[in-house]
C-alpha cells in the first residue's frame, strides 16, 4: 500500500479501539511530524552465539547518536536514551536469537505497540529479511547493520531500507582483488552451507577471476562441524595455492586452528570469520589469514575513531568489534537526518537519507555515502591481516595493509538487482 | 478394557461444556479486552502464535501422548506445511485457499513415507529415524536457493474470498486460528475416542498385547503417524500464512520439536487439552522473560542479574524438569485433567514381561493419580 | 606460487585424520554407552556434560595462568568436578525417573540438557570466551609415510585410547567393574545377589561423565561455545547406536567408524557430510537394529 501512510493508519488503528477491531481506520493520521524525539527499535540477537555482535551493534548506534547530537555520554552504556542539540532518541532493543520468526513477532510488537519511527537489525540476514519486510509494509524506515545478504538492498531494495554495513559483495570486491593480487593465483574456498556462505563464495570467485585469479574447487561445509581436515586436503589436492574462507563463529575458529596445524603454507583470507572473539580464541593462528576486509579498530586513522575507541574502552572496557564502524554511521545518519529534516516522520527522513553523506564516520569524514540508486552505502575498504604481538590483552594484533577506495569497493548502481528507488 | 470408560477429559461429562463454553467466549473476545487495555497487536500477534502451535502440539501429542511413540523429527511436518503452502503460493501462484489443503495432503502422504521408515524400529531408534529425517530435510534447504535458503520464502499474507489477511490488523489471524484450534481440538477428540484412537492408546500401554488380540498395529501406527503427520501441517499452513515467511531455522530445526515436547509434558501429555496449556505457557513464558523482564532489572544491575531476561530458556527448563519429576501430569493434571489407565493392562504388561518386578514398578510410575 | 611442504596423503591422510576426529566422538559416545547399558537412560545431557568439562578446564586454566601446567591441571581437575557434578545429578535427579516409563528420562535429560546449556552461558556469557595460547609443546606434527598429523591430533588419539584402554580395565579387572558389567547384564538379578547396584550406577554415571569432560578439556583447542554440547550430542547418539546401544567396544569401532566415514563423505560426496552420517545410522537400524556389537534390540 504505497499511495497512504500505512504507519500512521497503523498508529490510528491501535489507539482507537473500535477502528483497529473493525479495519475501519481509515485515512486518520498523517502528518504532524515531531521534530525534538524519536525513538529505534532494534531487532537483533543478544542472547545467543552472536550477542557479543548484536550488543556491539547496540553500542554503535549509541555513539552515533551521540556524536551527532553533541550528545553527554557519561550515561551511555547504562541508558537507553540519547539526549542532546534538543532532541531525544529512544532506543528500544528485542531479542530476536537467530529466529526469522521471533524476530517479525519483535518487529511487529516495536513498530505497533511502541510505536518507533525507525526499525534497525540485525546479525542473521534471514531475520533482517524478516525486519525488513514488517518494515516496508509499515512504511516504516530501516536500518541494516550487520546482515551481509546482497539481495536486501539489490533484488529487494526500496525506499525504507538503508544499509551502512558492509555487503558479501563489498568485501568480496576488495577482498577478492587485494587477494588475486597479493596471494597467490589458484584458489580454493570453503564456504558455510547456508545462503551467506553460498552467495560469498560465488562473489569472491567472480572477483578473483576477474582479476586474474583461478578457482580450483570448492566446499560447503555445515555449520558444528568439527573436523576440517577434509577440506584442506581437498584444497591441497586441488593445486590450489590460497584458501578464500567464509565461514562464521565457531566454524571459523576450528577452520583457523586446522588451517593452522594442517595447511601453513596455504594463504589464506576469510569473511565472516575474522572477529574479536575468534582473534582471542584462535591466538596466533590468526597470523594464517591476510586480505582481511573488515573493519578493525586500530585501522583508520582519524578524530572519530579515536572518540569511538575511547569511548568504548571508558564505557564498555572492550575494543569495538568489525561492525561498530557500520553501526556508528546509522546512528550519527539518523541524528543528522532528524536535525536537517526536523522531524521525525519517514518521508522527510528518507528524503534526507536519500544520498547522504554521513558528516563523521570511522572511516573518516564524509567517508559514507547512502547511494541514491540502492540506499546501500559505499565507503572505502581497509585490508589487513594478523601478527603477533606481546602487548595487551590478546596475542595479536590487526595490520593494516591497504585502503581501498569506496567506488571500487561496490558495485555500479546497474549491477545490483535494484531496479530503482522513487521516493 | 475399562481404560477407555475412564478416560476423564475437559468437554467430556455433561457438566463441562459449560466450562468450556465460557473459555471459549473468553478467547473469543480477548482482542477486544487487549485492544481496550492499549496491547492489543502484540498481544494479539504472541495468542495466534500460541494457537498457530498448539495445533502443532496436539498433533504431536497424538503420536506422543496417545500412541506412545517419542518422535525427534516431528517439526519436519510443521515444515513441510509450511513449505508446500509457501511454495505453491509464491512459485505456482495457487491461491492460499487450495494450497493450504494440498500442503496438508501432501504432508500426510510424505509422513506416510516417513513412518513406512521409522516404524520399522521402536522406542530410541524410533526417535533417532525421524530425527534424522528431520536433521536432513534442514540441512538441505538451509542452502537450497530454490527455497530462498536460510532466509526462506517471503509470501504475502493470503487473500481468500476478497479478504486480504493483514498482519498489522491481525483480526483475521485470530479468528481462523482460533477456529482451526477448535477444530483441530474436536477432531484429536474424535479421534482418540473413536474404535481408532483405543487402538491407539492400546498400542502405547501394550503393543504386544494389542497385537496378540489381532489388530494389525503397524497398520494404525502408521495412520496414526500420518494423520499426526497431516495435522502438524495444518499448523504449518497457519505459520505460513501469519508469518509470512518459512526459513528452515525455524521450522526445520530440531529445536521445534523440542519446543513441541516442552508443551506437551508441561501442558499434560496425553490430555487432549494439555497441548494447548502448554503451547500458551511456554510462549507466553518466552514472550514474557524476554519482553517484559527487562522492564524490572534497575539499570546497572549486576551482571548476573542483567542477564536473566536474555536466559528465558534457563527458567523454562527448569520448570520442564520440575515437571518431569514432580508433576508428570502436567498442567491439565494439576486441574484435575487425567490420563487414567486401567489396571488391567498394567497387569497385561506385567504377565507380558520377562522381568515382571521391573515391569511393573515402570508401568505403574507414569501417572499420578 | 609456493609448494606445499606439508603434503597430505589422499587415502591414507584421509583415514588417519578420520580416526582422531573419531576418538573425540568416542570420547563423548563411552559414557553415553555406559549409563545406557547399566541404567536404560539414553543421556541428552551427556553433550552439555562435555562442554561443561571445556568451561571447567578454562576456569581452571585461567586460575593456574595457562600453559602447559595449566592445561594438564585442567585435564585433571575439570573431568573431576564434572565426575563430581554428574554423579550429584544422578542421586537427585535421575534416580526419582528409574522407576518411570522411559519416554520420561528422555524427556528429562533433554530439559537438562537445556538447563546446563542455559547456566553456562548465564554464568559465562553466550558469545565464544577467550582461550589462553594453545602451549607450545603442542605446535608441530608427526610426519610419517607422507601424512602428517599435527601433535596436538597425536595428544588427541593417545588420550583416547588411553582413556578407552583404562575404563575396558576398570570394567573387567575390579570388583566394582564386575558388578557394572552384572548390572549391564541384568540390573534386577544383580541387585537380588545384595550387590549394590545402585552405588554402581551414581559411580557409572560420574564416570561417564568424567571421561566427557575430558574430552571437553581437549575440545578448547579445537573451539568451546555454550553449543558445542548441542552439536556434538547428535553424531554421538549415531555413534552409539551404530556400535549397538549399551555395547563398549561397539562404541569405540563405530565412534572411529564414524569418524572415518564422516571424513571420506566430506572429501568424496556429493551431498554434506553431516547427511551421509545421518543415513548411515538410519541404514544401519533398518538393516541391523542391534548396531555393530549389539546383542538385541532394546526396548526403550
Amino acid at each position: 500500500m504505497p499511495e497512504i501512510d500505512r504507519r500512521h493508519l497503523l498508529k490510528a488503528a491501535s489507539a482507537t479501539s473500535v477502528a483497529g477491531l473493525t479495519g475501519l481506520a481509515g485515512c486518520l493520521g498523517g502528518g504532524g511530524g515531531d521534530a525534538d524525539s524519536l525513538s529505534i527499535g532494534v531487532v537483533t540477537d543478544t542472547s545467543g552465539p552472536y550477542a557479543h555482535l548484536g550488543n556491539s551493534v547496540i553500542r554503535g548506534i549509541k555513539l552515533g547518536l551521540a556524536q551527532s547530537l553533541d550528545a553527554d555520554t557519561e550515561e551511555l552504556a547504562d541508558s537507553n536514551t540519547v539526549e542532546g542539540s534538543g532532541v531525544t532518541v529512544e532506543i528500544l532493543t528485542e531479542d530476536s536469537g537467530l529466529a526469522a520468526d521471533t524476530g517479525r513477532q519483535k518487529a511487529r510488537k516495536l513498530v505497533q505497540s511502541d510505536e518507533v519511527d525507525i526499525l534497525q537489525g540485525s546479525v542473521s540476514s534471514s531475520v533482517a529479511a524478516a525486519v525488513q519486510d514488517v518494515a516496508t509494509n509499515a512504511s516504516t524506515p530501516m536500518f541494516i547493520d550487520t546482515a551481509a545478504a546482497t539481495s536486501l538492498t539489490g533484488e529487494n531494495c526500496n525506499k525504507y531500507t538503508f544499509r551502512t554495513s558492509q555487503t558479501t559483495y563489498q568485501d568480496a570486491l576488495a577482498g577478492g582483488k587485494y587477494a588475486a593480487e597479493n596471494l597467490g593465483s589458484n584458489f580454493y574456498f570453503v564456504g558455510a552451507d547456508y545462503s551467506w556462505g553460498h552467495d560469498s563464495v560465488a562473489q569472491w570467485k567472480s572477483v578473483i577471476e576477474e582479476n586474474g585469479g583461478s578457482a580450483a574447487g570448492e566446499s560447503f561445509v555445515s555449520p558444528g562441524t568439527s573436523n576440517y581436515t577434509p577440506y584442506l586436503q581437498k584444497a591441497d589436492e586441488s593445486g590450489a595455492d590460497s584458501i578464500v574462507v567464509a565461514l562464521t563463529g565457531t566454524d571459523g575458529i576450528r577452520f583457523s586452528r586446522d588451517l593452522a596445524d594442517f595447511g601453513t603454507d596455504f594463504d589464506a583470507t576469510a569473511t565472516g570469520v575474522t572477529t574479536v572473539p575468534w582473534m582471542q580464541q584462535v591466538g596466533t593462528a590468526a597470523t594464517g589469514f591476510s586480505a582481511i576486509p573488515k573493519y578493525f579498530w586500530p585501522f583508520p586513522d582519524n578524530s572519530t575513531n579515536e572518540w569511538i575507541i575511547e569511548q568504548y574502552s571508558s564505557q564498555w572496557n572492550t575494543v569495538p568489534s568489525i561492525f561498530t564502524s557500520g553501526a556508528h554511521a546509522a546512528g550519527y545518519a539518523i541524528g543528522q537526518g532528524m536535525q536537517s529534516a526536523g522531524s521525525n516522520d519517514a518521508d522527510p527522513l528518507i528524503e534526507e537519507w536519500h544520498g547522504m553523506t554521513i558528516e563523521k564516520t570511522a572511516r573518516g569524514d564524509g567517508a559514507y555515502t547512502i547511494r541514491e540508486c540502492n540506499h546501500q552505502a559505499e565507503f572505502p575498504m581497509y585490508l589487513g591481516h594478523f601478527e603477533e604481538t606481546s602487548g595487551g590483552s590478546m596475542d595479536v594484533e590487526p595490520v593494516l595493509d591497504d585502503t581501498f577506495e569506496a567506488q571500487a569497493s561496490i558495485r555500479p548502481c546497474g549491477e545490483t538487482g535494484c531496479s530503482g528507488i522513487e521516493l | 478394557m475399562s481404560y477407555f470408560e475412564r478416560s476423564n477429559e475437559l468437554f467430556e461429562s455433561v457438566k463441562t461444556p459449560y466450562i468450556g463454553a465460557t473459555l471459549l467466549a473468553l478467547v473469543a473476545a480477548f482482542p477486544l479486552v487487549a485492544n481496550a487495555i492499549g496491547g492489543l497487536p502484540f498481544l494479539t500477534s504472541i495468542a495466534i502464535e500460541m494457537m498457530i502451535f498448539a495445533v502443532f502440539a496436539m498433533s504431536f501429542n497424538l503420536l506422543v501422548g496417545y500412541t506412545g511413540y517419542v518422535s525427534f523429527g516431528h517439526t519436519v511436518f510443521l515444515g513441510s506445511g509450511a513449505y508446500m503452502t509457501a511454495i505453491l503460493m509464491k512459485k505456482f501462484s495457487v491461491p492460499f485457499i487450495a494450497a493450504a489443503p494440498a500442503a496438508v495432503v501432501g504432508t500426510g502422504l510424505f509422513a506416510l513415507v516417513v513412518g513406512g521408515i521409522a516404524f520399522r524400529r521402536s522406542g530410541v531408534y524410533f526417535a533417532m529415524i525421524t530425527l534424522g529425517v528431520a536433521q536432513v530435510f534442514y540441512t538441505l534447504f538451509q542452502s537450497w536457493n530454490y527455497v530462498g535458503g536460510d532466509t526462506g520464502i517471503i509470501i504475502d499474507p493470503p487473500v481468500v474470498f476478497g479478504y486480504e489477511f493483514n498482519p498489522f490488523e491481525p483480526m483475521g489471524y485470530y479468528y481462523l486460528a482460533l477456529a482451526t484450534v477448535v477444530v483441530t481440538y474436536l477432531f484429536t477428540r474424535y479421534l482418540v475416542r473413536s474404535p481408532f484412537g483405543h487402538v491407539l492408546q492400546a498400542i502405547r500401554e501394550n503393543e504386544e498385547r494389542a497385537r496378540a488380540v489381532g489388530y494389525s498395529v503397524r497398520t494404525f501406527k502408521l495412520a496414526a503417524f500420518s494423520v499426526s503427520g497431516g495435522l502438524a501441517a495444518v499448523a504449518g499452513v497457519l505459520y505460513a500464512a501469519y508469518f509470512t515467511q518459512v526459513a528452515p531455522g525455524s521450522t526445520l530445526y530440531w529445536t521445534t520439536t523440542g519446543d513441541g515436547l516442552f508443551m506437551i509434558l508441561i501442558g499434560g501429555m496425553g490430555t487432549l487439552v494439555g497441548p494447548i496449556i502448554g503451547s500458551v505457557f511456554v510462549i507466553g513464558t518466552q514472550y514474557a522473560l524476554s519482553t517484559y523482564l527487562v522492564d524490572f532489572i534497575p539499570e546497572g544491575a549486576p551482571t548476573l542479574i542483567a542477564r536473566l531476561p536474555e536466559r528465558w530458556p534457563l527458567l523454562l527448563g527448569l520448570l520442564f524438569m520440575l515437571t518431569v519429576l514432580r508433576f508428570r501430569s502436567g498442567i491439565a493434571g494439576g486441574l484435575g485433567f487425567s490420563r487414567v489407565r486401567s489396571i488391567d493392562d498394567v497387569l497385561a504388561r506385567v504377565s507380558g514381561s520377562a522381568e515382571p518386578d521391573e515391569a511393573a514398578v515402570k508401568s505403574d510410575g507414569g501417572d499420578e493419580k | 606460487m609456493t609448494p606445499l611442504s606439508v603434503g597430505l596423503g589422499d587415502l591414507a591422510t584421509t583415514f588417519v585424520n578420520g580416526v582422531s576426529y573419531g576418538m573425540i566422538l568416542v570420547l563423548v559416545a563411552l559414557g553415553l554407552s555406559l549409563v545406557f547399558g547399566l541404567m536404560g537412560v539414553l543421556n541428552f545431557a551427556h553433550g552439555a556434560l562435555f562442554m561443561l568439562g571445556g568451561y571447567i578446564g578454562l576456569a581452571v586454566m585461567e586460575l593456574t595462568g595457562g600453559g602447559i601446567t595449566g592445561f594438564v591441571l585442567a585435564l585433571i581437575i575439570a573431568p573431576l568436578v564434572v565426575a563430581a557434578i554428574g554423579a550429584g545429578l544422578e542421586r537427585t535427579v535421575y534416580k526419582p525417573l528409574y522407576d518411570t516409563e522411559p519416554i520420561y528420562q528422555l524427556l528429562l535429560t533433554f530439559g537438562l540438557a537445556v538447563v546446563i546449556e542455559e547456566a553456562v552461558k548465564y554464568i559465562w556469557g553466550a558469545a565464544p570466551p577467550g582461550v589462553p595460547p594453545r602451549p607450545a609443546v603442542f605446535d608441530g606434527a608427526v610426519v610419517f609415510m607422507g601424512i602428517s598429523l599435527p601433535y596436538y591430533r597425536v595428544f588427541t588419539i593417545l588420550l583416547g585410547a588411553a582413556v578407552v584402554a583404562g575404563t575396558a580395565l576398570f570394567l573387567s579387572r575390579t570388583r566394582f567393574g564386575l558388578i557394572v558389567r552384572a548390572g549391564v547384564y541384568n540390573t534386577d538379578r544383580t541387585a537380588t545377589l545384595g550387590l549394590n547396584v545402585e552405588r554402581a550406577f551414581t559411580a557409572v554415571f560420574g564416570l561417564g561423565a568424567f571421561i566427557a569432560a575430558l574430552g571437553g578439556v581437549v575440545y578448547i583447542y579445537r573451539a568451546i561455545e555454550p553449543s558445542v554440547g548441542a552439536s556434538i550430542i547428535l553424531p554421538a547418539f549415531i555413534v552409539v547406536i551404530v556400535g549397538g546401544l549399551g555395547s563398549f567396544w561397539g562404541s569405540v569401532i563405530a565412534g572411529l567408524l564414524i569418524g572415518i566415514i564422516w571424513q571420506f563423505a566430506a572429501v568424496y560426496a556429493p551431498v554434506p557430510a553431516g547427511t551421509v552420517i545421518f543415513l548411515v545410522m538410519i541404514a544401519v537400524l533398518l538393516l541391523r537394529p542391534q548396531g555393530i556389537l549389539g546383542e538385541a534390540e532394546v526396548e526403550v
